[in-house]
């Protein structure tokens, strides 16, 4: 019986189902193969690296990178001593890229709300102009104003340091986070506030009382988003620390030696960069879409 | 994004308005005063005082600091190099962005059909979205190396190729694989932001068009691609600007390399100002980015104010 | 909250105010764990040095004994090598709080020009002057004047494997390059090796040292006497051409070669799939390191060939560098200090220990005890005197990297050799006739 129920749903199965199971498969293939050779490598020790016929799932795999790093340890093997220096930096850069993309996402919150709240309800000469000038020019790229803000981050004796990039960061962030929240404020119903205002709250008191309360998915949804791009800032991490402040991105290229580069190394730190993020991003995938998809403004 | 008050409705003058008017005005910029600040302080003036240092000879090589006008500039619209990098941004920019969005709406309706798992293949899907950009870029160059590298690894064993390629050893083929690692950390961005456009779509559209004995093709052909053209609009606009911008990922894997073919626009403006050590030129290869950037954001809004207008 | 009805501005004002403090607060409270000194004290001394993390085991070697015998900190910012150039023009042009820096071969004519340091010739001792030899001090000046302690002997050497050879039926390195290609062919017809060598010539400075090496080395050189770019002639068309050959169709290197550098062209040699390789000082390590090697005791250290046709005996390329004392520095003097100690023969020996770092006295060399540990030394020790420069310009980051493209314009058959050289030449003199150098 069970043979003939089977061939008979095997007959039902449409070529078109199996294209689109066959699409699904290569599509997986397409997004798990580099991650995963991004842990394998990251595991393998460096004769199995480089091996041919390829070691594809590492014969001795290793923890040695990780505990390096982690551990803050310099490697002893003589040769491997260059490579492993800035192993014993990466915690710290851990330290700073979780620091700088956390403040960085609460200041923005806090001073995009308020403006989101402004250009949500009320009424103003150069409302609308004062909320598109900002869109055009946070498009403006890292490059073009990295050397002027490097004077401005200098002149404020800011060099190296955390609060430089806190302070540099909202230049690409804030305008997302006002646009999303604007619109997400715009959705609340006002007469909900005006029952607030009618029992005595100011209108701050209001925004505090019964619309922020009632936004806390916007603004967990748009603090995510603003976490992982703050936490994957590249160019001005470079020009703006050198030592103490150094992020993941920057520290993650420092693998690399005068004479060429670690890639074990490199894809262990890579590895423990991107776990942060990837938690993120699978945990709060629905959350992150609904941010991605309605605030189009930044990817 | 929907905001309302995109739509050019006639402008707020203070003319004849109650004092609730003004409180309620200067309430809302003591809002916005904060974040206002922070836009000017570190776009508005640091943009303007970049095109203040390109005119201006700032070149170690030359003491002093002379005032020298457009000289820059008319160095830069005569310079080769320049326009040869111009190309190759528009390249990069034109071959993501299309091959992004066409694989994106192909993948966005593969993710739209009902089948078994599709759960585990969206959430997944997010997965190199959210590697940082630094560690992608060192992700592919160390899976493309020439020698020891396991793209070239698994074609050999596969017995697709005989001999090693050199995947980042020529200009153009660099380029091209340069796109590559680009594409698989953004494609997803693409796929979800055309899935969200597919999920708006009416069934009972599809159904009607099956009822009247249209195809699959002719289903994608009349209701969903019209019904996507404006996300379309907006991720294509978007994404040029962004991709227009490409810096990290070159960095990382190419540094402009070889033979200048991953050589953009932002690496040559990175490269002339802290290589060469030519800030004034640099300047003004960095202004020129903005304004082009600005042009592409204006026709940006515009494109999304229409939207909204529509709407 | 409060429940008063406050619709005034002042509060709105307030609140702003105070959600703003609040969020700054955060902003200072992040960057406590990156300490500033205490106005109120006075600022304690130290010294920042900005290095390649390749020096950075030496500098954390010195730096408790020297705080213990000066009472002064040394602050150390390491990075990439690729980033260290960078990181020193913003440093200085900004004014940062940094005093002493790595000064690579290449660099000082650049640095000197732009005024980022300042000469150090009062500070170098008769004893330096004594036993170091004059190659190592002339690489670091410009202008006349020297710009940097010289701290690092580095040259390229030939390293081969000699069970490979033997196999092959070889008892001795190639003495030309011929001869190396001649080697190389035999054996990669009985299958011994994959190719007989991989170049690191990825858009690179490594290219422009090899360049320089095989440029020397086919009878040609840069520049003339006066300062005439002259390499596109027969000479350097003969050296590109058979460049490009190598690792053509018919080639018998790894045609990979133009995306390797000089740590990935190691990968093959540490495996057995090549024969020769052309590398640093630090290989050695390398090859010695079980964990990374399978070749361990199979190597040999030769003179780098030249060509049959030049009548050379080798050519090699320098690629040391040194220590430079930044103008921003308030203590210059305390800094010299420091450098001379770095200068020491204790310190050179941690060097060598820690980093493979070939010293720079020249009596280490035929220091028994030293050799007993680093025999290689021996083999090593006579490519110095064949070691030439990259061309010395205070504009050479510009022209490294137009070079660097022309080349491998050639290498990647987009131009003939002739053409990229001629193109090269034209663009060189060009620029050498508008920057005046």
């Amino acid at each position: 019986m069970m043979g003939a129920r089977s061939r008979r749903i095997w007959h039902r199965i449409k070529p078109q189902t199996f294209l689109v199971y066959l699409g699904a498969l290569l599509l997986l293939l397409w997004t798990l193969a580099p991650a995963y050779w991004l842990l394998a490598s990251a595991i393998s020790p460096s004769h199995e690296l480089v091996a041919y016929p390829p070691h594809w799932f590492p014969d001795n795999p290793t923890l040695e990178r990780l505990q390096a790093i982690i551990g803050s340890k310099m490697l002893r093997a003589s040769s491997m001593q260059t490579m492993a220096a800035p192993a014993a930096f990466f915690r710290r850069a851990i330290l700073n890229s979780a620091i700088v993309a956390s403040t960085t996402t609460l200041l923005c919150l806090g001073l995009g709300s308020l403006a989101g709240y402004a250009f949500a309800r009320l009424r103003f000469p150069g409302r609308g102009f004062l909320l598109i000038l900002p869109l055009a020019l946070q498009m403006l790229p890292p490059i073009a104003l990295v050397i002027p803000l490097y004077s401005l981050v200098q002149a404020l004796g800011l060099i190296d340091t955390l609060a430089g990039l806190i302070l540099v960061y909202p230049s690409f962030l804030l305008v997302y986070v006002v646009w999303v929240m604007t619109g997400y404020f715009q959705n609340i119903p006002e007469e909900l506030e005006d029952a607030a205002r009618v029992d005595g709250c100011s209108r701050l008191g209001a925004f505090f009382r019964i619309v922020v309360p009632l936004s806390t998915p916007a603004f967990f949804s748009t603090g995510l988003l603003t976490f992982l791009l703050a936490w994957d800032e590249f160019l001005y991490a470079l020009v703006l620390t050198s030592a103490r402040a150094k992020t993941l991105p920057v520290a993650v290229g420092e693998f690399s030696t005068q004479f060429g580069i670690d890639y074990g190394m490199m894809m262990a730190g890579g590895l423990l960069a991107s776990v942060p993020p990837v938690i993120i991003a699978l945990l709060f995938q629905p959350l992150l879409v609904r941010g991605l998809t309605t605030g189009s403004i930044k990817g | 994004m929907r905001v309302r008050g995109l739509q050019g409705s006639s402008p707020i003058s203070w003319k004849g308005r109650p004092p609730e008017f003004r409180r309620e005005a200067r309430f809302a910029y003591a809002l916005i005063m904060p974040s206002l600040l922070l836009m000017v302080g570190l776009i508005v003036v640091p943009f303007f005082y970049a095109f203040w240092i390109s005119l201006h000879r700032v070149n170690f090589l030359f003491p002093g600091r002379p005032f020298i006008g457009l000289e820059n500039y008319v160095h830069m619209t005569t310079n080769q190099d320049f326009w040869a990098s111009v190309g190759r941004t528009i390249y990069f920019t034109a071959v993501s962005v299309v091959t992004q969005t066409v694989l994106g709406i192909a993948i966005a309706q593969l993710l739209n059909k009902p089948f078994r798992g599709r759960i585990i293949v969206r959430t997944l899907l997010l997965l190199p979205w959210a590697i940082p950009t630094v560690v992608n870029g060192t992700l592919w160059r160390w899976i493309l190396d020439g020698s020891t590298g396991a793209l070239n690894h698994l074609l050999l064993q596969l017995g697709l190729i005989k001999h090693n390629v050199i995947w980042l050893g020529r200009p153009f083929l660099a380029m091209n694989m340069v796109i590559l690692g680009d594409s698989w950390r953004m494609l997803p961005l693409y796929v979800i932001m055309f899935l969200a456009g597919l999920q708006a779509i009416p069934e009972d559209l599809y159904d009607a068009a099956r009822v009247d004995g249209a195809t699959s093709w002719d289903c994608f052909r009349y209701v969903t691609l019209p019904f996507l053209r404006p996300v379309i609009l907006v991720v294509l606009i978007l994404r040029t600007l962004q991709t227009f911008r490409v810096f990290d990922i070159i960095y990382v894997m190419t540094r402009g390399g070889p033979a200048n073919g991953t050589m953009v626009i932002t690496f040559l403006t990175y490269f002339t100002t802290f290589k060469f050590q030519n800030f004034g030129y640099g300047a003004a290869l960095a202004f020129f980015i903005g304004i082009t950037t600005l042009g592409m954001a204006w026709v940006y809004i515009r494109t999304l104010r229409g939207r909204e207008e529509a709407l | 909250m409060s429940h008063l009805p406050i619709g005034s501005d002042h509060r709105a004002w307030l609140h702003t105010l105070v959600l703003s403090a609040l969020l700054l607060s955060l902003v200072t409270a992040a960057c406590a764990p990156t300490p500033t000194p205490e106005p109120t004290q006075p600022k304690p001394k130290t010294l920042t040095l900005l290095l390649p993390v390749d020096w950075r085991p030496v500098v954390d070697w010195i730096a408790p004994q020297w705080k213990e015998e000066t009472g002064i900190d040394l602050e150390i910012i390491s990075l990439a090598y690729d980033e260290v150039h960078d990181k020193i023009v913003s440093s200085a042009r900004g004014g940062a709080d940094v005093d002493i820096v790595y000064v690579d071969t290449i660099w000082p004519a650049e640095f000197a020009k732009a005024g980022f340091l300042i000469p150090v010739d009062k500070y170098v001792t008769e004893e330096m002057r004594k036993g170091i030899a004059k190659p190592l001090f002339d690489q670091l000046v410009w202008d006349g004047k020297l710009w940097a302690f010289p701290f690092n002997n580095q040259s390229k050497w030939l390293f081969y494997n000699k069970e490979i050879l033997e196999k092959a039926g070889y008892d001795h390195p190639p003495r030309t390059w011929e001869e190396m290609e001649e080697m190389s062919r035999t054996m990669m017809e009985k299958g011994l090796v994959k190719y007989g060598t991989a170049w690191g010539w990825a858009q690179a400075e490594g290219l422009i040292c090899d360049v320089t090496l095989f440029l020397y080395g086919f009878g040609g050189r840069w520049r003339d006497e006066k300062g005439n770019w002259v390499f596109n002639d027969e000479a350097g068309q003969k050296m590109l051409q058979w460049m490009v050959n190598s690792i053509g169709p018919d080639g018998w290197a790894d045609p990979a070669s133009t995306s390797l550098n000089d740590r990935t062209v190691l990968n093959p040699f540490l495996v057995g799939d090549t024969a020769f390789v052309l590398n640093w000082a630090f290989a050695w390590g390398l090859i010695q390191d079980p964990k990374e090697s399978k070749v361990v005791d199979k190597v040999g250290i030769a003179l780098i060939p030249a060509s049959e046709e030049s009548g050379l005996v080798s050519s090699s390329v320098t690629g040391g560098g040194g220590w430079g004392i930044l103008t921003n520095s308030d203590t210059p003097e305390l800094a010299a200090k420091l450098l001379q100690r770095f200068m020491s023969r204790e310190v050179q020996v941690q060097a060598l220990d820690l980093q493979q770092n070939m010293p720079v006295w020249t009596e280490m060399y035929s220091d028994p005890e030293i050799l007993k540990a680093y025999p290689h030394f021996k083999a090593m020790g006579p490519q110095f005197q064949y070691a030439h420069f990259r061309p010395v310009l205070p504009w050479y980051s510009e022209w490294s990297l137009q070079a660097q493209v022309e080349i491998q314009a050639a290498l990647t058959g987009a131009k003939t050799p002739q053409q990229a050289l001629d193109d090269l030449a034209e663009w060189s003199t060009q620029k050498s006739k508008e920057y005046g150098y």
